[in-house]
C-alpha cells in the first residue's frame, strides 16, 4: 500500500476512496453531516466514477481492463441508488436495490473468481508440464490441480466445488459487513428545533371597556369629554400562540434532539395473522401525519410507512422511531422472538406503541395478551383524562371514539413513569380518514387532536431520554 | 321535652352515635349505605356536629354522586365548601370533591387540587389520613409504581390508623406481585398475617393474606410454615378444609418437577396422615359417617393429585365397604374413570346407579362428548319416556345432536317441538341457513327480533343470511340497521367492522360523547 501511495498518480484515487468511505460511514452510522452534504457528496462521487470509467474506456482498448474498471463504478452507482431511495423515503425501493446489488455482486464475483482460478490453474499446469512437478511437498493451493484434497478422478469437479464453497463463505462474511449498509439498517431522526411541552392556548379577543367618567356638571373644572360616537372600540390580543410546539431549546418548532434532515414519520406495525393493513391504502394515516405537521409546525414525512416487527431490530438505539401505530380487527399473532424485539423496542430503545382497536373486542383482548407477554411485570392502567397525553398540546375533554369496539376507556402501560403503550378502544384511525367515519365534526377534530397529542408525547419522551443519555455520556466523559 | 333537652339526650348523649348512624341510614337509604365505600363515608363525629342545612347540601351532593352524576356532584361539593367553609364536614366535602375527580378520570387534578388540599387545610383530620392513602393509590392507578410505593411507605410510617396502614400494605403487596418480587411478597404477607392487629375492617384483608401465605409456603414444601399461617385465621374443620385445598395443589405442583418430587411425597404423606386421623372409629354416632366420608374423599383426591390411580380406586372401595354404595360415590368413581380416559368403565359405573334416569343422562352426555350422536339420541329418547317433566331439555339436546351431526332437517323438526322462544327459532334459522333456505331463515330471525335481548343478534344474522344468499344490498341495509338501532351492542361493533372490511362502507355510531 505504501508503494502504491508513493506513486503520485495514485494519490487522487486513494483520497477519493477515503473521502467516499468517510461519507458513507457518516451517512450510515455517524450522522454528523447534514443530508444535503450526502446528496452532493454521493452524486459527485458517482458522476466522477462514471467520468473516470468513460475516460478509461476511451484510453484503454482492452476488454478485460474495461470490465475491471466497471467494478468500482458499479459499487458507486449501487450505493447512490440505495441512498437516493432511502432519502426519498422509499424504503421498499431501498431494500430492493440493496438486494439487487447484492445479487449482482454475488454472481459477478463468482464469475471473476472462476475465471481467475481457471487462469491460475492453467499456469500451474503449464509449469508442471515443464518439469516443475514432484517436489514431494503437500500442495494446498486450490488453483493447483495437484492439491492433496482434490480427488484424482475428479480433480476439476472438486476444484469447482471448493471454489464455489469458499467463495460463498467469503461472500457471506462480506454480506455480514454490508448488512450495515442503509437499506438493511435504518435510522429515525426527529426534526430539529425546540419548543415547550405546554397546552395550546386559545386566542381570546377582549373588548377594552372604557372607564366611565362621571362629570359633575357643577364642577368648577371644565371637562371636554369626546362625544360618545367618537369612542372607538379597541381590541387587544389577550393571549396569542406565542410559543412553539416542541421540546428543548432550538430554532423553529421541533425537538432539541432532532436533526436538520429529521422528520416525524408515521410508521404502522406489520404483524402476522390478521389485518395489520386495515385501511392502510386509504387516507387515514396520511391525513393524521399531515394534520400533525400543520398543527405543530414540525417537518413530517411525505408518506406513511410500515415495518415488520422483526425490522425494528434494524433501528439503532437513539435513532429508532419514538412511536409505532398498530391497528386491526382480526387476529394478532406475535411470535416469541417478536415479543423479544418488541420488548427491546419499548424499553431499551424507548419506543411507544399506539394501538387502535379497528373493529372487535377480540383484537383488543389479543393486544392486551401480547402486552402481557412483552411486559409481564407491568399492569395496564386506565389513562386519566388529565394525563399529559390527553392535555398537551390539546386538552381533550373526553375520549373521542368512532365506535366503542373495546370499551370507552384508553389504556396505557407505564414503565418508569412513561407510557410505553397507549391503547385506544374505538377506531380512532377511522375518524382520520377522508369521510371521518361520518362522525360529528367535533368528534373527528378531537380524534385528530388526540392523535397529535400521542405523537407529540412519544417524541417529547424520546427527546427527554436522548437528553439524559447525552448528559450521562458527558458525565462519564468528565469522570 | 324542649329542643335543647332533646339535643342533649339524643344528639350529644351516649346514644348520639347510634342516632346519627340511624339518620345517615334513613337519609341516604339502604342503597347508598351499600354503595359508598369505607373510604367515601363521612366520620360519624363530623356528621354529628353538622347543621341541618349542611346535611341537606351534603345529601344533595351525595345523591348525585351515588347516581353517577359526578360533574353535578362535583359542583355540589364545591358549593358546600363555598357556603360552609368552617363546617365540620368541610374536609369530607373536599375529599368527596376529589373522589368526583377520580370518577371523572382526572387523577392528576384530584391529587394536586383535591387530596393535597385536604392534607394542607385539615392536617389533623381523619380525612387527611384517608387523603394521603388515596394519593398513593392514585399514583398506583396511574401506573407510577415507584411513586406509589414510596407514598404508601411514607403513609404507613406517618399515619396512626391501623385500617389505612393495612390497606396500604395490601396495595404494596399487589405491586410486589405484579413486579414478581416474591421475597417482598412473602415479607408483606408475613406482616399482614402475623404482625397485624385484626380490627374490624381489616379482618378480611388479613385472612386473605394468611391464606395466600399458607398456600405459597405449602407450594414451597414448608409444611409447618403453611399450617402456622393458616392457623392464624382458621381452626378445626375450617383449617382442614383450607389445608386440603392448598395441600392438594401443592402436592401436584411439587410432584410435577423432579427436584421437588421428594418434597411432594413428604407433603402428601403428612396430609394423608392428618386426614386419616380425622376418620372416626365409631361410625354409628351422628355426624361421624359424614366426617368419615369427607376425610376419605379428601384422601382419594390427594391420591389423584399425586397421580396414584390404584390408591384412588382403593380409597373408593374403602368408602364403599365402610359407608356403603351410593349414587354420589359411583358418580365420583365414574368421574375418576372419565378423567383417566377409561370411558367404558365410567359408563359401566354409571349403569350401577340406583337412579337410572340420572345414569342414562350421564351416559348420553358422554356419548355427546365423544360425538356418538346416534347412541346419545337413542338414550335421550328413552329419557323422554321415563322422565316426561324434562321433555323440553331432552328435545333441546336431541336437536343439538342432530345439528352437530349435520342432520339439519331433523334438527329443525326437533327444535320446532320445543317451547323455548326465541332460542329454538334462532337454532332453526341457523339450520335453514345451512340448507340454503334463506326465506325460512329470514322469517325466523325476524320473528326472533320481538325478543328485545335477542334483537341485535337476530338483525346481524339477517345481514349474514342476505350475504350468504348473495343479496348484497339487503345485507348492507341489515348491517347498517344493526349499527343504527343497537349502537351500544357488541353486534353493532361487529356489523360496523364487517361493513368496513367487506364492503368498505362506513356506518356511523355518532362517535363518543362526554359521558
Amino acid at each position: 500500500m505504501s508503494s502504491f501511495w508513493k506513486q503520485p498518480e495514485n494519490r487522487p484515487y486513494l483520497i477519493f476512496v477515503g473521502v467516499w468511505v468517510l461519507l458513507w460511514c457518516d451517512w450510515s452510522a455517524w450522522y454528523l453531516l447534514p443530508s444535503w452534504f450526502h446528496v452532493i457528496g454521493f452524486t459527485v462521487a458517482t458522476a466522477l466514477g462514471w467520468g473516470w470509467y468513460l475516460r478509461r474506456r476511451k484510453q484503454n482498448r482492452r476488454k478485460v481492463d474495461q470490465r475491471w474498471s466497471l467494478a468500482p463504478v458499479f459499487v458507486l452507482s449501487w450505493q447512490w441508488l440505495v441512498f437516493a431511495a432511502s432519502e426519498m423515503g422509499w424504503s421498499g425501493a431501498a431494500r430492493f436495490f440493496t438486494l439487487l446489488g447484492m445479487s449482482i455482486l454475488f454472481f459477478a464475483g463468482l464469475c471473476v473468481t472462476v475465471w481467475w482460478v481457471e487462469k491460475q490453474s492453467r499456469e500451474y499446469a503449464v509449469a508442471a508440464s515443464g518439469g516443475g512437478r514432484g517436489s514431494g511437498e503437500r500442495v494446498w493451493n486450490l488453483c493447483n490441480l495437484e492439491a492433496w484434497y482434490l480427488r484424482k478422478r475428479s480433480q476439476k469437479l472438486d476444484q469447482s466445488l471448493w471454489t464455489f464453497l469458499l467463495y460463498t463463505l467469503l461472500f457471506f462474511l462480506l454480506v455480514l459487513i454490508l448488512s450495515h449498509l442503509p437499506g438493511c439498517r435504518e435510522i429515525y431522526e426527529m426534526p430539529a428545533g425546540g419548543g415547550e411541552q405546554a397546552q395550546l392556548q386559545k386566542v381570546k379577543i377582549q373588548k377594552v371597556i372604557k372607564k366611565k367618567l362621571v362629570i359633575n356638571p357643577f364642577s368648577s373644572i371644565v371637562f371636554n369629554p369626546p362625544p360618545i360616537e367618537d369612542i372607538k372600540l379597541q381590541f387587544q390580543e389577550l393571549t396569542k400562540h406565542a410559543y412553539q410546539v416542541g421540546f428543548g431549546e432550538g430554532k423553529g418548532s421541533g425537538f432539541a434532539g432532532g436533526t436538520q434532515r429529521g422528520k416525524v414519520r408515521f410508521i404502522r406495525l406489520e404483524y402476522q395473522g390478521g389485518d395489520w393493513d386495515q385501511d392502510f391504502s386509504g387516507s387515514s394515516d396520511l391525513n393524521m401525519l399531515l394534520e400533525y405537521g400543520i398543527r405543530t409546525g414540525h417537518k413530517v414525512a411525505e408518506q406513511p410507512e410500515s415495518r415488520r416487527i422483526s425490522q425494528l431490530k434494524n433501528f439503532p438505539i437513539g435513532k429508532s422511531p419514538p412511536f409505532l401505530y398498530v391497528t386491526g380487527q382480526r387476529n394478532l399473532e406475535v411470535s416469541n422472538s417478536e415479543v423479544e424485539v418488541l420488548r427491546e423496542y419499548l424499553t431499551d430503545k424507548h419506543g411507544m406503541l399506539f394501538a387502535d382497536n379497528g373493529g372487535s373486542a377480540g383484537w383488543g383482548q389479543q393486544f392486551f395478551a401480547v402486552m402481557q407477554k412483552v411486559l409481564p411485570q407491568v399492569k395496564p392502567i386506565k389513562v386519566p383524562l388529565d394525563h399529559p397525553i390527553h392535555t398537551t398540546p390539546y386538552p381533550i375533554p373526553f375520549l373521542p371514539y368512532v365506535a366503542p369496539h373495546g370499551g370507552k376507556d384508553a389504556w396505557g402501560w407505564v414503565v418508569d413513569g412513561r407510557l410505553v403503550a397507549y391503547y385506544h378502544p374505538g377506531d380512532i384511525g377511522d375518524a382520520w380518514a377522508d369521510d371521518h367515519a361520518k362522525v360529528r365534526r367535533e368528534i373527528w377534530e378531537y380524534c385528530y387532536q388526540l392523535g397529535t397529542n400521542v405523537i407529540f408525547y412519544s417524541h417529547v419522551e424520546y427527546n427527554r431520554w436522548l437528553d439524559s443519555l447525552n448528559q450521562n455520556q458527558k458525565a462519564d466523559g468528565n469522570e | 321535652m324542649g329542643t335543647n333537652s332533646f339535643r342533649r339526650k339524643w344528639i350529644d348523649g351516649k346514644w348520639g352515635s347510634l342516632v346519627c348512624a340511624g339518620i345517615l341510614f334513613a337519609a341516604f337509604g339502604v342503597d347508598a349505605a351499600n354503595r359508598l365505600s369505607p373510604l367515601e363515608q363521612i366520620p360519624i363525629e363530623s356528621f354529628r356536629e353538622m347543621r341541618e342545612v349542611e346535611r341537606y347540601q351534603l345529601k344533595v351532593a351525595e345523591k348525585h354522586y351515588l347516581e353517577g352524576e359526578y360533574k353535578i356532584a362535583l359542583d355540589e361539593y364545591e358549593k358546600f365548601l363555598s357556603l360552609y367553609e368552617s363546617s365540620s364536614a368541610a374536609a369530607y366535602s373536599q375529599l368527596m370533591w376529589s373522589h368526583c375527580l377520580l370518577r371523572l378520570r382526572k387523577v392528576n387534578t384530584a391529587i394536586r387540587e383535591g387530596f393535597q388540599s385536604v392534607i394542607d387545610y385539615w392536617p389533623d383530620s381523619q380525612e387527611a389520613k384517608t387523603a394521603s392513602y388515596l394519593i398513593a393509590r392514585s399514583y398506583q392507578d396511574m401506573g407510577e409504581v415507584e411513586k406509589a410505593r414510596v407514598a404508601f411507605q411514607k403513609m404507613i410510617e406517618s399515619v396512626d390508623d391501623v385500617e389505612l396502614q393495612v390497606r396500604a400494605r395490601n396495595q404494596i403487596l399487589e405491586m410486589a406481585k405484579t413486579k414478581q418480587d416474591w421475597d417482598e411478597v412473602l415479607r408483606i404477607l408475613g406482616e399482614l398475617t402475623f404482625d397485624t392487629e385484626r380490627i374490624k375492617g381489616v379482618e378480611e384483608i388479613c385472612r386473605a393474606a394468611s391464606r395466600d401465605l399458607g398456600s405459597r409456603l405449602l407450594r414451597r414444601g414448608d409444611w409447618d410454615g403453611g399450617i402456622e399461617a393458616l392457623e392464624t385465621s382458621y381452626e378445626g374443620g375450617g383449617l382442614d378444609e383450607k389445608l386440603f385445598e392448598y395441600g392438594r395443589s401443592a402436592v401436584g405442583h411439587l410432584r410435577s418437577q423432579d427436584e421437588t418430587r421428594a418434597a411432594g411425597d413428604q407433603m402428601l404423606a403428612k396430609l394423608l396422615a392428618r386426614f386419616e386421623a380425622t376418620i372416626p372409629d365409631d361410625l354409628t354416632e351422628e355426624g361421624n359417617q359424614s366426617r368419615a366420608r369427607t376425610a376419605l374423599n379428601r384422601i382419594a383426591e390427594l391420591h389423584g393429585a399425586a397421580g396414584r390411580k390404584t390408591d384412588v380406586l382403593a380409597t373408593y372401595e374403602r368408602i364403599e365397604k365402610m359407608l356403603g354404595v351410593s349414587d354420589g360415590l359411583l358418580g365420583q368413581i365414574a368421574s375418576f374413570y372419565r378423567g383417566i380416559g377409561e370411558r367404558e368403565k365410567a359408563r359401566a359405573t354409571y349403569r350401577r346407579y340406583e337412579n337410572q334416569v340420572a345414569a342414562k343422562s350421564a351416559i348420553a352426555g358422554m356419548y355427546r362428548e365423544e360425538s356418538k350422536f346416534d347412541e346419545a339420541i337413542e338414550l335421550y329418547r328413552e329419557l323422554i319416556e321415563e322422565d316426561p317433566d324434562r321433555v323440553n331439555d331432552y328435545l333441546w339436546v336431541i336437536g343439538d345432536c342432530f345439528e352437530r351431526k349435520g342432520a339439519w332437517k331433523e334438527a329443525i323438526q326437533t327444535y320446532r317441538q320445543i317451547d323455548k322462544f326465541p332460542d329454538n327459532y334462532l337454532r332453526m334459522a341457523r339450520c335453514h341457513r345451512r340448507l340454503k333456505q334463506w326465506d325460512e331463515a329470514l322469517s325466523l330471525y325476524s320473528q326472533s327480533k320481538s325478543s328485545e335481548p335477542h334483537a341485535p343478534g337476530a338483525t346481524l344474522s339477517i345481514g349474514y343470511t342476505y350475504e350468504e344468499a348473495g343479496q348484497r344490498e339487503n345485507a348492507i341495509k341489515a348491517f347498517q340497521l344493526t349499527c343504527r338501532s343497537y349502537p351500544k351492542s357488541s353486534e353493532a361493533s361487529r356489523a360496523h367492522a364487517h361493513l368496513q372490511s367487506k364492503y368498505q362502507i362506513t356506518a356511523t355510531f355518532g362517535g363518543g360523547k362526554d359521558e
